[in-house]
């Protein structure tokens, strides 16, 4: 009888051992994720899903966070597309981790969409939901939307009251902001080398190049007073100080773009950090 | 309770045997997934370790040396000082040594000594010497290197031939390059040992600070002031900062020229010894 007993033991022993289950597995993938080596925490899933078809959904949902959390985010959302039966227990979790991805990624109709089709009950998750709405319309500069959304907000949430805040501070930043225009800054700098750069925000490189341009305005005027119109010297002074000149009027228009660029980064980074904090302290 | 003795020690194994058949039929990935989860399942260091051990193996194997010994270093060593423990070590110091690591190198080839003096720690020596000699401590590494010898015999390069340059190392101060940059332009470059770049740098400076002075005299005020000096002011900033680079790569020349006679002397050795134990 005892080894009867000893027996049954250790076949089950045997099979525990090499169970291909999720939910045997979960503590096991939770401290891979908690030491970061989320390399084998994604060779542990792909394990289980071929072994373990009746918990997919969570499988997926599982991958789609180990891509998040490696910041893959391309990888994620089509993890989290895989997500299918409304009723899971992590089928909210996922949404609106997918929509947090697509909106990263510029997706932002495909984003919208996977936050308005869900069924929200708990007060907190769908002040949630209107808080990523709003950020994805602030990305997506569409400010009506926004001016609609948030007069849902009532700061009644300390996980999301601050990025309320933050969000009407930026809607009203983005509403302010004027585009310097390329044209206007190459006609500055035409009048006075360096002033298109210093019009773009760069005021810095704006003194840099004025004090360029007149180390070779004056050498090149000082050549013609000494030397007359067919120096030698003048040709190279006034060629240098010309390459110079034009090459700034084309370069104080690029500066402009890319100050209009740096800004729109700027801002949607905000946004996105904005969107991330509160998804974050709620799901985790 | 004997039942659950038997438990665990049986699960433990069937789980080394799974990983272990992973591993032979070539499943590296997955064979360190297993390894894994022994180290997180079992409490006992000695269970741990061991499975530490096997999965840095894997990685040693595949040239990730790093991987390797950033897994080593998460085993504990405070236990049992056995045969385990010194190949943890063992492997600890040479996985360091080949990712660059030489401090965790070193600091364990300290640990070895302490605990395997007069066991293991022989088979260490050329890792200490080896070790010594890229930190650039070369005093000690002479002293191991002559210990190495006592050892194992004549390594074809006395401990007096091998370490020839230890009154004279040629290695230049960066400090002191920048230092002799900013009073005469181009010297730091040739106390670095680059007497060509310096001569070069030297005239450089030289003959745009003699146009700045004549176009002075001529009365190109402009020109003098902003092309000669100007461009002058260029070279000479960046030539303070280019003997500082230079004394550094010289460094690094030096220590190669100093280190690599050494360390081909001593893996030969090695080879031998392990051809003679064969």
């Amino acid at each position: 009888m005892r080894f009867l007993f000893v027996f049954f033991m250790l076949v089950a022993c045997h099979a525990s051992s090499f169970s291909q289950h999720l939910y045997q597995n979960l503590p096991f993938f939770n401290y891979l994720i908690n030491t970061r080596n989320y390399e084998e925490a994604g060779l542990l899933l792909n394990t289980l899903e071929d072994a373990d078809h009746l918990s997919i959904d969570s499988i997926n949902y599982y991958k789609g966070k180990v891509f998040y959390l490696s910041q893959n985010l391309s990888e994620a959302t089509v993890s989290f597309n895989k997500l299918s039966n409304p009723n899971h227990p992590l089928f909210i979790q996922g949404s609106f981790y997918n929509a947090f991805c697509k909106s990263h990624l510029g997706e932002y109709q495909s984003a919208m969409h996977d936050l308005q089709q869900l069924t929200l009950s708990d007060s907190l998750i769908v002040n949630l939901r209107a808080l990523q709405l709003a950020g994805i319309y602030l990305l997506d500069r569409n400010l009506h939307a926004f001016d609609d959304i948030s007069s849902t907000f009532n700061h009644k949430y300390y996980q999301t009251s601050s990025q309320e805040k933050s969000f009407l501070g930026i809607r009203n930043d983005l509403g302010n902001y004027k585009r310097k225009s390329p044209f206007l800054a190459g006609v500055l700098s035409a009048a006075i080398p360096g002033m298109g750069r210093i019009y773009a925000g760069k005021t810095g490189l704006g003194i840099g190049t004025l004090l360029t341009s007149a180390v070779f305005a004056l050498q090149t005027w000082e050549s013609y007073r000494k030397d007359g119109v067919k120096s030698a010297r003048f040709i190279i002074f006034g060629s240098i100080f010309s390459i110079f000149y034009v090459g700034n009027i084309w370069g104080s228009v690029f500066t402009v773009k890319i100050s209009n660029a740096e800004f729109n980064d700027a801002v949607n980074h905000k946004i996105l950090v904005d969107m991330h904090i509160p998804l974050r302290s709620i799901f985790n | 309770m004997i039942c659950i003795f038997l438990f665990a020690a049986y699960s433990t194994n069937a789980q080394f045997e799974k990983a272990d058949s992973l591993r032979d039929a070539g499943e590296l990935a997955l064979a360190k997934l297993e390894y894994e989860r022994i180290i997180f399942q079992n409490t006992d260091p000695e269970i741990a370790n061991k499975a530490i051990f096997k999965k840095a193996l894997i990685q040693k194997s595949v040239g990730d040396y790093e991987s390797a010994s950033q897994t080593l270093l998460r085993s504990n060593l405070f236990v049992n000082q056995n045969e385990l423990n010194f190949s943890i070590r063992r492997e600890t110091i040479l996985t360091s040594y080949l990712s660059g690591d030489y401090n965790t190198a070193l600091a364990q080839l300290k640990q070895a000594e302490y605990f395997f003096k007069d066991t293991g720690y022989k088979e260490l020596l050329y890792l200490h010497v080896l070790t010594l000699n890229e930190m650039r401590q070369w005093g000690e590494a002479k002293i191991k290197y002559e210990e190495y010898i006592s050892m194992n015999g004549n390594t074809g390069l006395t401990a007096e031939e091998a370490y020839y340059f230890i009154d004279k190392t040629r290695l230049k101060d960066p400090k002191k390059a920048e230092t002799l940059s900013y009073l005469l332009p181009g010297v730091g470059q040739m106390y670095a040992g680059y007497f060509g770049k310096g001569l070069l740098s030297s005239a450089i400076q030289g003959s745009l600070m003699a146009f700045g002075a004549y176009s002075l005299y001529e009365g190109y005020f402009f020109t003098g002031a902003l092309t000669g000096i100007g461009l002058f002011y260029s070279f000479y900033s960046g030539g303070v900062r280019h003997s500082r680079y230079l004394a550094l790569k010289k460094n690094e020349e030096l220590t190669r020229k100093y280190n690599d006679p050494i360390k081909d002397a001593l893996i030969e050795a090695e080879l031998n010894k392990e051809k003679a134990s064969d």
